[in-house]
């Protein structure tokens, strides 16, 4: 693919991740059962990839549901999403804290997150892909995915959640400044760094 | 540009993880979510105590009510099935000789007079 091409082929990314945005601005959900439905994945994504541990990312998300049906299901349904998240990345915060502590009380007990790094290979090795009709470009977008997935979780925390909700979720900037608890300005600077750091290290295999 | 261009990239393959979601994961959210939800079914338990405690409040009012309204000379009038004595003084003082009630009183009576004789 020549220089031109590529360029050309980028764009049209762009533009169907526009539309993509535009779609997703009509509530895809209007009662809290459906927002959990339209939710669930990206957040236990997001929990896995903060954790590197599939079992605490399961707790981690099913904390965060009870707790915004027991605390918010009277508010409008537009801010159920930051809401959410901030939920969510509170307790992750939480989570590193308790881990922190009980590290240094047991430090015999040190657990490697290395658990949900084979996530996408183990999929592919049971055959259970919805889109498995076509395996060679399933393989490589697999593998990209898997890339993208060890260098999200080399970025420091609050980078890895700038990034996650801002180009994953797409809030805008004031959302996931309150999703963080933070100022817009913070969000900023994270999602900024957190892009450069991605580029530098997936850069070799995103520029092939 | 190129933040855009990486954005873009970026959102496909994370859509590409969110699409191969395993099964086992899918069906846990699942149940997370429906155990979620199934909070909003109940009714929070402050109002059951409130409501228990309305009811005991009022049962205890309603059976303490008639014990503290009238004497115990009226109750025990109620229960013997006569009038009360409070009512009759100052009326006919033979109807009050005449109740049963004081058949040991004559009785008494009776026996001092046959003693004195």
């Amino acid at each position: 693919m020549d220089t031109n091409g590529a360029n050309q082929h980028k764009c049209d990314q762009v533009t169907i991740s526009q539309r993509r945005d535009e779609a997703s601005d009509a509530l895809a959900y209007q009662t809290l059962e459906e927002f959990l439905k339209f939710i669930e994945k990206r957040a236990f994504h997001m929990a896995r990839l903060s954790t590197s541990h599939i079992e605490d990312a399961h707790d981690l998300v099913q904390d965060t549901m009870y707790k915004l049906v027991e605390k918010y299901s009277n508010k409008a349904p537009a801010d159920w999403k930051p809401l959410f998240y901030r939920i969510l990345h509170s307790k992750i915060t939480d989570y590193y804290r308790r881990k922190a502590v009980r590290d240094k009380v047991f430090p015999w007990k040190k657990v490697g997150g290395q658990e949900s790094e084979d996530y996408l290979d183990t999929q592919l090795n049971e055959g259970i892909s919805p889109n498995s009709s076509e395996p060679a470009n399933m393989l490589l977008r697999g593998q990209q995915a898997q890339r993208l997935t060890v260098g999200i979780e080399k970025l420091p925390l609050r980078q890895q959640q700038a990034f996650m909700l801002r180009c994953w979720e797409g809030l805008t900037t004031q959302e996931t400044a309150m999703a963080m608890g933070c100022t817009q300005g913070s969000v900023k600077t994270h999602y900024s760094r957190a892009m450069a750091r991605l580029r530098d290290i997936l850069g070799e295999y995103y520029d092939q | 540009m190129i933040n855009k261009i990486d954005q873009a990239t970026y959102q496909d393959d994370l859509e590409h993880i969110e699409q191969n979601t395993h099964s086992r994961d899918l069906f846990r959210l699942a149940q997370a979510r429906r155990t979620a939800i199934s909070q909003t079914n109940r009714q929070p338990n402050t109002i059951n105590w409130l409501l228990a405690t309305t009811c005991g409040c009022l049962f205890a009012f309603l059976v303490m009510v008639p014990l503290f309204e009238d004497s115990p000379l009226s109750v025990e009038a109620i229960v013997s099935g006569e009038q009360p004595i409070k009512s009759m003084i100052g009326e006919d003082i033979s109807e009050v000789d005449s109740m049963g009630f004081y058949y040991w009183l004559e009785i008494y009576d009776v026996e001092l007079v046959a003693n004195n004789d």
